[in-house]
């Protein structure tokens, strides 16, 4: 048993150090553990799966990461036999440092939830949904990116949500709070895994490995509360006495610094940028969703039909075409506004360098736009105001008599 | 040779950016389809991806030198690379150094108006260097051209200038007294406001450098602080 304890914890700590979580302090950790990953994990799957074993980059919930915790499996588990069996003074040795690595996975759970919280709170996380996404009919789109855009269109719900998960995270910091903070974080790391399964979010095995370290790293804690909640008993906490350092002041300075390092972590990205609120960061030139007057074959050449009927400019550079059906058709796009030019790129082609549509576009006085495509002029697109729409409009009302 | 275009797309493609999502969720963001999103994934696959915002672009790039050719060229000498961390394939995005022929571009055609330019480059375009580092050839403030009669005229001429917009600008204000009023006004306008000012760097290494440096700073500071109050 004890061995088992001391397995799950030296395998989770690999995992930790392994893991392709992007730091904004200490980016190279993710292209270290990129390169490691290629060394290991596409001979290890060639072998497995073979030669089209369809293993691509390290990203969350594919096969590639499940391989990977897989081989950190087989390295600890490896690890742990050798010291076992020919090293007895190791396997003494540590089993004294397990209460240190729980030290170290509370800090990595600090981190985390401070980087997680904040960019809920600056609204970095669950962003505005996109014009195309608010035209988009509610029973058209996947239930992953209806939560996002759901959980997008609240500001105070996520400056909450940030708040419930940074208020554990501090208490983690402290010796005295940390029971505190691990019970408070496992409730809040079970919701985000029942989302994550819920609505098919792609964090799955995150949120799953966060949770084991929360349960490894509240270990200590679960007798005192049976104890306490199930057998009515007077207890006290444990607290575990970890002594890296062993200089009081030094110990002091270096805390200072690292949740000095935590909080840079968190914030950062939005000291940098300036940009404290997403929702009201500037968009980029044309931003926004059109619609024709009368819908238009934008794509005659292709041989389907599609009478477009709106078009949308997402913020990260796409044209998004919306037809009489509701279908959507989304491109890259290049504006060249010297040329007063829209240019689409096939991102799905290999010939994605060239445009395979170029539009000339003019705004006319009276606030329409005006599109060319080739000879043909089509019809003039309404500019629509999408910040109007209901689901963006601040709305409380404490009694239904409120309701208008 | 690029021209502007390139350039725009490329702000167009980083302004603010700082969202954090899955990367099936990104794609899903601008309608993409499901059976694109391998090959998506592959052309785009370094972006964020446990729902965390993303770490940044990094851009560096130096302007040395601007030299004004005629009303619709100018030529702009950079070193260091600007790349986008985000796009991977990204030859026609990436701004390389070296020298730059721009057509047509709104700020480098002003050939008499240095100060102008000298001020938007510093407000406007995030070059690593100071703008008083970059030499300009060709360009002037038009002063030097003008008699000192027309010079005062001239500074009659934007005084008066300034106390008519200082004057329509109060009228406005009092117009928009009603809060809610100017609220609905910024909202319906916002989404309209073509954008030409990039955010600040998100992130270079010497500000981290300078941030890591204060954090150990007061790390070092606590400590003596620490040491200080155990003593007395």
């Amino acid at each position: 048993m004890k061995s088992i304890r001391s397995l799950i914890h030296f395998f989770l700590f690999y995992c930790i150090l392994f893991f392709p979580f992007g730091f904004y302090t200490f980016p190279y950790l993710e292209k270290i553990v990129n390169y490691i990953y290629g060394v290991f994990v596409f001979p290890i799957a060639e072998f497995i799966f073979g030669e089209n074993a369809g293993i691509g980059e390290l990203t969350s919930d594919s096969k590639g990461l499940h391989i990977w915790i897989f081989t950190l499996f087989i390295f600890s588990c490896t690890d742990f036999i050798l010291t076992s069996k020919f090293m007895k003074y190791m396997e003494e040795w540590r089993d004294k440092l397990l209460p240190g690595i729980r030290v170290f996975f509370v800090y990595y759970l600090s981190v985390v939830f401070i980087k997680y919280g904040f960019d809920k709170i600056f609204k970095g996380q669950f962003y505005l949904p996109e014009p195309n996404i608010l035209y988009s009919p509610f029973g058209y789109l996947d239930k992953d990116i209806l939560y996002w855009s759901t959980m997008g269109v609240s500001h105070s719900y996520n400056i909450f949500m940030g708040i419930i998960e940074i208020i554990p995270a501090i208490l983690l910091l402290h010796k005295k709070t940390r029971a505190l903070g691990l019970m408070i974080l496992i409730p809040i790391i079970l919701n985000i895994i029942a989302v994550n399964f819920s609505y098919d979010i792609s964090v799955k095995t995150f949120s799953i490995f966060l949770l084991c370290l929360t349960l490894v790293a509240a270990s200590p804690y679960f007798r005192s509360m049976y104890l306490f909640f199930v057998k009515g008993l007077q207890t006290s906490i444990h607290r575990e006495n970890v002594h890296f350092i062993h200089n009081p002041s030094l110990k002091f300075g270096i805390k200072f610094f690292i949740i000095g390092m935590f909080f840079m972590e968190g914030l950062s990205p939005y000291v940098f940028s300036g940009n404290f609120n997403d929702d009201t960061s500037r968009r980029p030139y044309l931003h926004g969703a059109y619609e024709f007057e009368t819908p238009a074959d934008i794509f005659p050449e292709k041989g389907t039909p599609f009478q477009c009927k709106r078009f949308s400019i997402h913020r990260d550079g796409y044209l998004i075409f919306q037809d009489t059906d509701e279908k959507m058709r989304d491109y890259k796009l290049k504006i060249d506004r010297n040329n007063k030019k829209i240019l689409a790129y096939d991102y799905t082609s290999s010939s994605s360098k060239t445009a395979m549509l170029q539009l000339e576009y003019s705004i006319t006085k009276d606030g329409f736009l005006q599109i060319r495509h080739g000879q043909d002029t089509l019809p003039p697109c309404r500019i629509l105001d999408w910040r109007k729409l209901p689901v963006l409009q601040q709305q409380f009302h404490w009694q239904i008599e409120d309701v208008r | 040779m690029k021209n502007v275009s390139i350039v725009i797309s490329l702000l167009l493609s980083s302004l603010g950016n700082i969202q954090g999502q899955t990367h099936l969720i990104s794609h899903k963001s601008h309608s993409g389809k499901t059976s694109h999103f391998k090959i998506a994934l592959k052309k785009n696959s370094s972006i964020s991806d446990f729902g965390e915002a993303p770490n940044p672009f990094v851009r560096r790039a130096l302007l040395d030198s601007l030299i004004y050719v005629d009303d619709t060229t100018a030529v702009m000498i950079t070193t260091e690379t600007c790349f986008n961390r985000f796009e991977k394939d990204s030859d026609t995005t990436v701004w390389k150094e070296g020298t730059d022929t721009v057509y047509h571009h709104p700020l480098f055609h002003l050939k008499h108006d240095l100060d102008s330019v000298k001020d938007k480059l510093k407000n406007r375009y995030h070059f690593k260097n100071d703008v008083e580092e970059v030499v300009f050839i060709g360009y002037d403030n038009g002063e030097s051209l003008l008699s000192k009669k027309e010079k005062r005229k001239k500074k009659k001429k934007e005084k008066k200038v300034l106390k008519k917009k200082k004057a329509e600008q109060k009228e406005i204000e009092k117009k928009n007294k009603e809060k809610t009023e100017s609220e609905e006004r910024k909202k319906s306008d916002y989404s309209f406001i073509p954008s030409e000012i990039p955010p600040p760097p998100p992130s270079s290494p010497n500000m981290n450098f300078i941030i890591l440096f204060m954090i150990t700073l007061s790390g070092i500071l606590a400590y003596i602080h620490h040491r200080l109050k155990l003593a007395g």
